[in-house]
């Protein structure tokens, strides 16, 4: 089984890869505050922002939907958290109903406000997954270093690199296991036995986390050196 | 002649009472490669585990003639090298070189030296330029080898090895083999793969429900099919 690893396309040798990762680091971190520190930003920037990020694609020479893709992942989480801005926000009234004896009411400001939520997080993982894209992890790791982000989080962060992999193929597996012997019985009866499928990932995770401690404390690790 | 591990009367329980080794003996002398066969759940990680501190066995457990202190735990485990059954329990970096380097580096020794620590490993494991390989990415043959080569980084005396023919197909198995044979210094392994143990170990120790219940020359034992067969080996 092989996934896409994180930073899978960071290995091309386009312009922004040959790039100091500190500088993109700083670079992203910047268009990320500036972005999401202005409440509403004006048109003009969100169209600057984004057209930056389009052309740092083409020029990077990334597959073109590779960065739009994956940053979509965000959308359902902006989505849904934003989702009674049109409703809270003061504005011109667009559409009314009835509710309880008092009324829903959409606004125009709300809307655009959620657009611009919906916008912002869009635009932000994307300059997130263009960084991760063109930037191989350890480089990535070895910039948060120098910017002295705490050698403990940047150890979790590897573990988190390395091993989401091994935790999907445990999913995996027993998604596998559950799908071989189950004959459609009703859909409570499934979320029944979700429990126990996911207390049995977190043992597996467990164990392993166990077994790779050792496995470090084998070749000479010492918490208290780094 | 040196004895290299000297193993009396060890015991151990897991947390939940459960008694995995109940008074185990072994003794192996310095250059040897001996077997530790038996069945799944006979004590053989729990043993392997003791060999470098990672379990602490206390005075039943002599490695060059020294009990396993606090005090020269870190002297062991660069003497004795662990090679786990799985090797995504081993190999936890992005890149197999980092993987090869974690444990030099975790020796302290110069940035110099560790390269040519990881070359040397992976060189002596058919692995030469799989650096930037990521382990995620490699087969599970390669990333038995990758495994070993994470430990030889280290120039261990002592290889223990748990189970290093799990889930191999006959080629791994076989370039296994070679490459074991091919390594000097003592190794231990422990494994129900008689076929392989038979090839590589001069003697071999049966292991059954925590205690030696069968040790002598690799023949001999895998000659005794009533004691295979007593312990789940045939």
């Amino acid at each position: 089984m092989r996934h896409d690893f994180l930073d899978k396309y960071s290995d091309r040798g386009g312009p922004l890869h040959r790039l100091e990762p500190r500088v993109k680091i700083v670079a992203v971190a910047a268009v990320l505050l500036g972005m999401n520190l202005l409440r509403t930003p004006p048109a003009w920037l969100g169209g600057a922002a984004a057209g930056l990020v389009v052309a740092a694609v083409v020029f990077s020479r990334l597959p073109f939907f590779y960065v739009f893709r994956r940053a979509a992942v965000v959308l359902p989480f902006a989505l849904i958290i934003g989702i009674f801005l049109p409703f809270t926000t003061e504005g011109r009234a667009l559409w009314q109903w009835p509710l309880y004896g008092r009324a829903a009411v959409i606004t125009d400001a709300g809307l655009r406000l959620y657009a611009t939520v919906i916008l912002k997080a869009y635009l932000s993982l994307a300059y997130v997954v263009l960084l991760l894209a063109t930037t191989p992890f350890q480089s990535l790791l070895k910039g948060l270093a120098w910017f002295r982000v705490p050698v403990f989080f940047l150890s979790l962060l590897s573990f988190t690199y390395r091993y989401i992999f091994i935790l999907v193929e445990e999913i995996e597996h027993l998604q596998r296991a559950w799908a071989s012997r189950y004959f459609g019985r009703r859909r409570l009866a499934q979320f029944r036995t979700l429990g126990p499928a996911v207390a049995a990932l977190f043992v597996r995770s467990y164990e392993r986390a166990e077994r790779v401690w050792a496995a470090m404390l084998s070749r000479g690790y010492d918490l208290n050196k780094i | 002649m040196t004895i290299a591990v000297k193993i009396r009367n060890l015991k151990y329980a897991y947390p939940d009472g459960t008694a995995a080794l109940a008074g185990v003996d072994l003794t192996v002398e310095e250059g040897a490669t001996v077997g530790v066969i038996g069945a799944n759940g006979a004590g053989k990680s729990t043993l392997m585990l003791h060999l470098n501190g990672i379990l602490n066995g206390g005075a039943a457990v002599e490695i060059f003639g020294e009990r396993i202190t606090r005090g020269n735990v870190k002297q062991i485990r660069r003497r004795v090298g662990l090679v786990f059954q799985d090797p995504d329990d081993m190999l936890f970096m992005p890149r197999l070189g980092d993987d090869v380097a974690f444990g030099p580096r975790n020796l302290g020794l110069p940035e110099d030296e560790v390269a040519a620590r990881v070359r040397e490993a992976l060189a002596a494991t058919g692995l030469e330029g799989y650096e930037k390989r990521s382990p995620h990415h490699m087969s599970l043959g390669e990333r038995r080898r990758a495994s070993l080569a994470a430990a030889l980084a280290l120039r261990p005396e002592v290889l223990a090895l748990d189970e290093p023919t799990a889930n191999l197909d006959g080629r791994g198995r076989r370039e296994l083999a070679e490459l074991l044979a091919s390594l000097g210094g003592t190794k231990i392994i422990a494994s129900h793969d008689l076929a392989f143990v038979k090839k590589l170990c001069a003697g071999v120790a049966v292991l059954a429900a925590g205690k030696v219940v069968g040790a002598g020359p690799t023949r001999a034992i895998l000659r005794d099919e009533a004691l295979l067969k007593e312990y789940g080996l045939l």
